[in-house]
């Protein structure tokens, strides 16, 4: 441990390094932040701490600790998402195809999220053929109504005219 | 920090995707000049003409930029 800085290993399987992102980032404000990666695949990620020039009288040790109790906080969080994600999509799929009027749980795509993603798919590009839509981009020449002004950029609307 | 020396930064590509660190450069090309190399690994970074009003703290607040960007992209 140098004065300036505290350095220390973490190991990926242990702690993702998704976790790891999430947890630097909720220290950016605080220190400088810096990770390594030792081993292909990355066996040891390597984090190296430095207070910024603000917080210099901060006790590297409990920054530290600080940060591994953050890590735990973000791995379980992490944990909880990769665990749910099936869930979160099937849901999210199922919601979107009663929307679109499609929805019959007896249907066998409601037993997985691929064969349901792909009736997802296959029951959008049919409403879209139904209603006649299809992907279009406003162009400026196709005006559409705007009285509050809310596309006139901030520097057009307030900004002080020159004489 | 341990793997920035003078003016240069190694990122690890396993851990810093490319996409983070150039669009980092990008946003601060305007306080020092950057130059990139691949090595292996690495993504090595080397600061030129860095401003002298930022000097002390460019690097270090470049490395938590490009951790931010690897979180909000």
């Amino acid at each position: 441990m140098s004065k300036t800085n505290i350095m220390f290993s973490l190991d990926p399987q242990v702690y993702p390094l998704g976790a790891i992102y999430n947890t630097a980032y909720n220290f950016i404000d605080r220190a400088y932040l810096f990770l390594d990666g030792k081993g292909n695949p990355i066996k040891n990620i390597m984090v190296t701490i430095k207070p910024k020039p603000a917080d210099v009288k901060i006790n590297l040790a409990e920054l530290k600790e600080e940060f591994f109790n953050e890590l735990l906080d973000n791995v379980l969080r992490y944990q909880i998402t990769q665990e749910n994600k099936t869930i979160r999509e099937f849901i999210i799929g199922t919601a979107l195809l009663g929307s679109l009027g499609k929805l019959n749980p007896s249907e066998e795509f409601f037993t997985n999220v691929e064969s349901l993603t792909k009736e997802l798919t296959r029951a959008g590009r049919e409403a879209e053929v139904e209603n006649g839509e299809e992907e279009k981009i406003p162009d400026k020449e196709s005006t559409f109504d705007d009285p509050l002004g809310i596309t006139i950029p901030w520097e057009e609307k307030f900004q002080p005219k020159k004489r | 920090m341990a793997q920035s020396f003078n003016n240069i930064i190694r990122f690890n590509k396993k851990i810093y995707p490319d996409k983070a660190v150039l669009s980092s450069i990008e946003a601060f090309k305007h306080l020092a000049r950057f130059q990139v190399k691949h090595e292996g690994d690495y993504i090595i970074v080397t600061l030129s003409q860095i401003n002298p009003a930022v000097k002390d703290i460019v690097k270090e607040e470049f490395s938590n930029y490009v951790l931010a960007k690897i979180k909000t992209d």
